[in-house]
């Protein structure tokens, strides 16, 4: 079996296995998959393999621009520091009361809530003791959970800022009933995908 | 040629509600290299911070310390420490150590010209994601039968060196040797949300003009 040197990979990549790739690919009845990936299959194969004499240069990331205007500044600056270390905020506990848990977790006031609803302070105070109307529920369970979400890296006043910054806000989406859009912009916050 | 080598990375990871953060979860097909696990990893600390403004503009501009003025060139030095708290949630940091034996380096000059003649526009590595981030989604599907278990590539939220993003595989998530919480819980400065470079349309406004 013959192993073949890439540049610019660490590693060896063995040429037989890529040869069985290849009739896969274009030697099988064509499934039309194989057509959206035949251009970089070929060019992959020439570019990495074809290129005889050429040298691996050292992959050191290219230096900085002088930093002579504001970006320039504010990158220096960002390197020096980049990042403002903070201690935990204690911790909120969710109770299995819905009312008061979207009042703790989301740190919306009882005003906010009503607001959300179009309804009285008053009414929603009361949901702590008479539980939340049936009709209410969906929309209560979905900023309960979208708070739990977000509680982790922002206090509940951090979540109440979340929810209720700019215009419209993410409140006045769940109360146009698209809490599903607010769910998604929550769950962005899982994973930090390079865009 | 044949290489291992021992790979420091960093990444800002989500902390939930219980204070225990998993630094390798991902969410599948997301991003500019989407693939069933990609693990967006980065070689500075500073891109990893920028890579996370760039993710959430909305909540970057919600963030404004300066009352709507902005931040311009006499305000900077004054803002630039200060840290993005008041909609922006903090995260985790982390360092990950790998000993790839597989890791592509598309960074140099040799690397580009090898993706040029592959048919790979290289402005794909800064393609908007309104554009569908060019030809990077078709090259990350290619990754697993390529062999590769990370690849270096440039940031399209830093511009300006300092380093490089690396998205690990699936093939490479075997490769971790160690994983390390640097900060329990940590916001970036404004210094970093001003040099960074946002989606078309989205960099904030208080942040001042776009590069």
């Amino acid at each position: 079996m013959t192993a073949v040197a890439v540049p610019g990979v660490t590693g060896r990549i063995d040429r037989v296995e890529w040869s069985a790739l290849r009739r896969y690919w274009f030697d099988d009845d064509p499934t039309g998959h194989e057509y959206g990936l035949g251009w970089a299959y070929e060019a992959f194969l020439a570019a990495f393999w074809d290129l005889p004499g050429v040298a691996t240069p050292p992959a050191d990331p290219p230096p900085a621009p002088p930093a002579d205007d504001i970006h320039g500044r504010a990158a220096a600056l960002a390197v020096e520091a980049p990042h403002v270390a903070r201690p935990a905020p204690p911790r909120p506990r969710l109770s299995g009361n819905l009312a008061a848990d979207v009042h703790e977790v989301c740190g919306l006031t009882w005003a906010q809530i009503a607001t959300l609803f179009a309804i009285s302070e008053r009414a929603v105070a009361s949901w702590r003791v008479q539980g939340v109307p049936r009709h209410r529920l969906a929309t209560m369970e979905a900023l309960r959970a979208i708070g739990a979400i977000m509680v982790g890296g922002l206090d509940p006043p951090g979540v109440s800022r979340w929810l209720t910054a700019g215009s419209p806000s993410r409140l006045d989406s769940i109360a146009a009933g698209r809490q599903a859009e607010v769910l998604a912009e929550a769950r962005a916050y899982l994973d930090t995908p390079a865009t | 040629m044949e290489r291992t080598i021992e790979t420091l990375l960093y990444r800002t990871v989500f902390i939930p509600e219980d204070d225990d953060p998993n630094p390798l979860f991902v969410l599948p097909t997301t991003g500019r290299w989407p693939t069933g696990w990609t693990l967006y990893t980065t070689t500075s600390v500073v891109i990893a911070w920028a890579e996370y403004c760039r993710n959430h503009p909305r909540d970057v501009a919600a963030s404004d310390l300066t009352g709507g003025v902005g931040v311009d060139e006499a305000s900077l030095d004054l803002f630039a420490r200060l840290e993005l708290a008041g909609v922006l949630a903090a995260r985790s940091l982390y360092s990950l150590t790998f000993g790839f034996d597989r890791l592509a380096d598309l960074t140099s000059p040799w690397a580009e010209e090898c993706l040029r003649r592959a048919g790979f526009d290289l402005t794909s590595f800064h393609a908007e994601p309104s554009a569908g981030y060019g030809d990077c989604p078709e090259l990350a599907s290619l990754t697993d039968t390529l062999g590769w278990e990370a690849m270096r590539v440039p940031s399209a939220a830093w511009r300006r060196g300092d380093g490089w993003c690396v998205p690990v595989f699936r093939a490479g998530r075997a490769r971790l040797l160690s994983a390390h919480r640097l900060l329990e819980r940590a916001s970036p400065t404004v210094a970093v949300a001003v040099a960074t470079r946002y989606a078309a349309g989205e960099r904030p406004a208080w942040l001042g003009p776009a590069a």
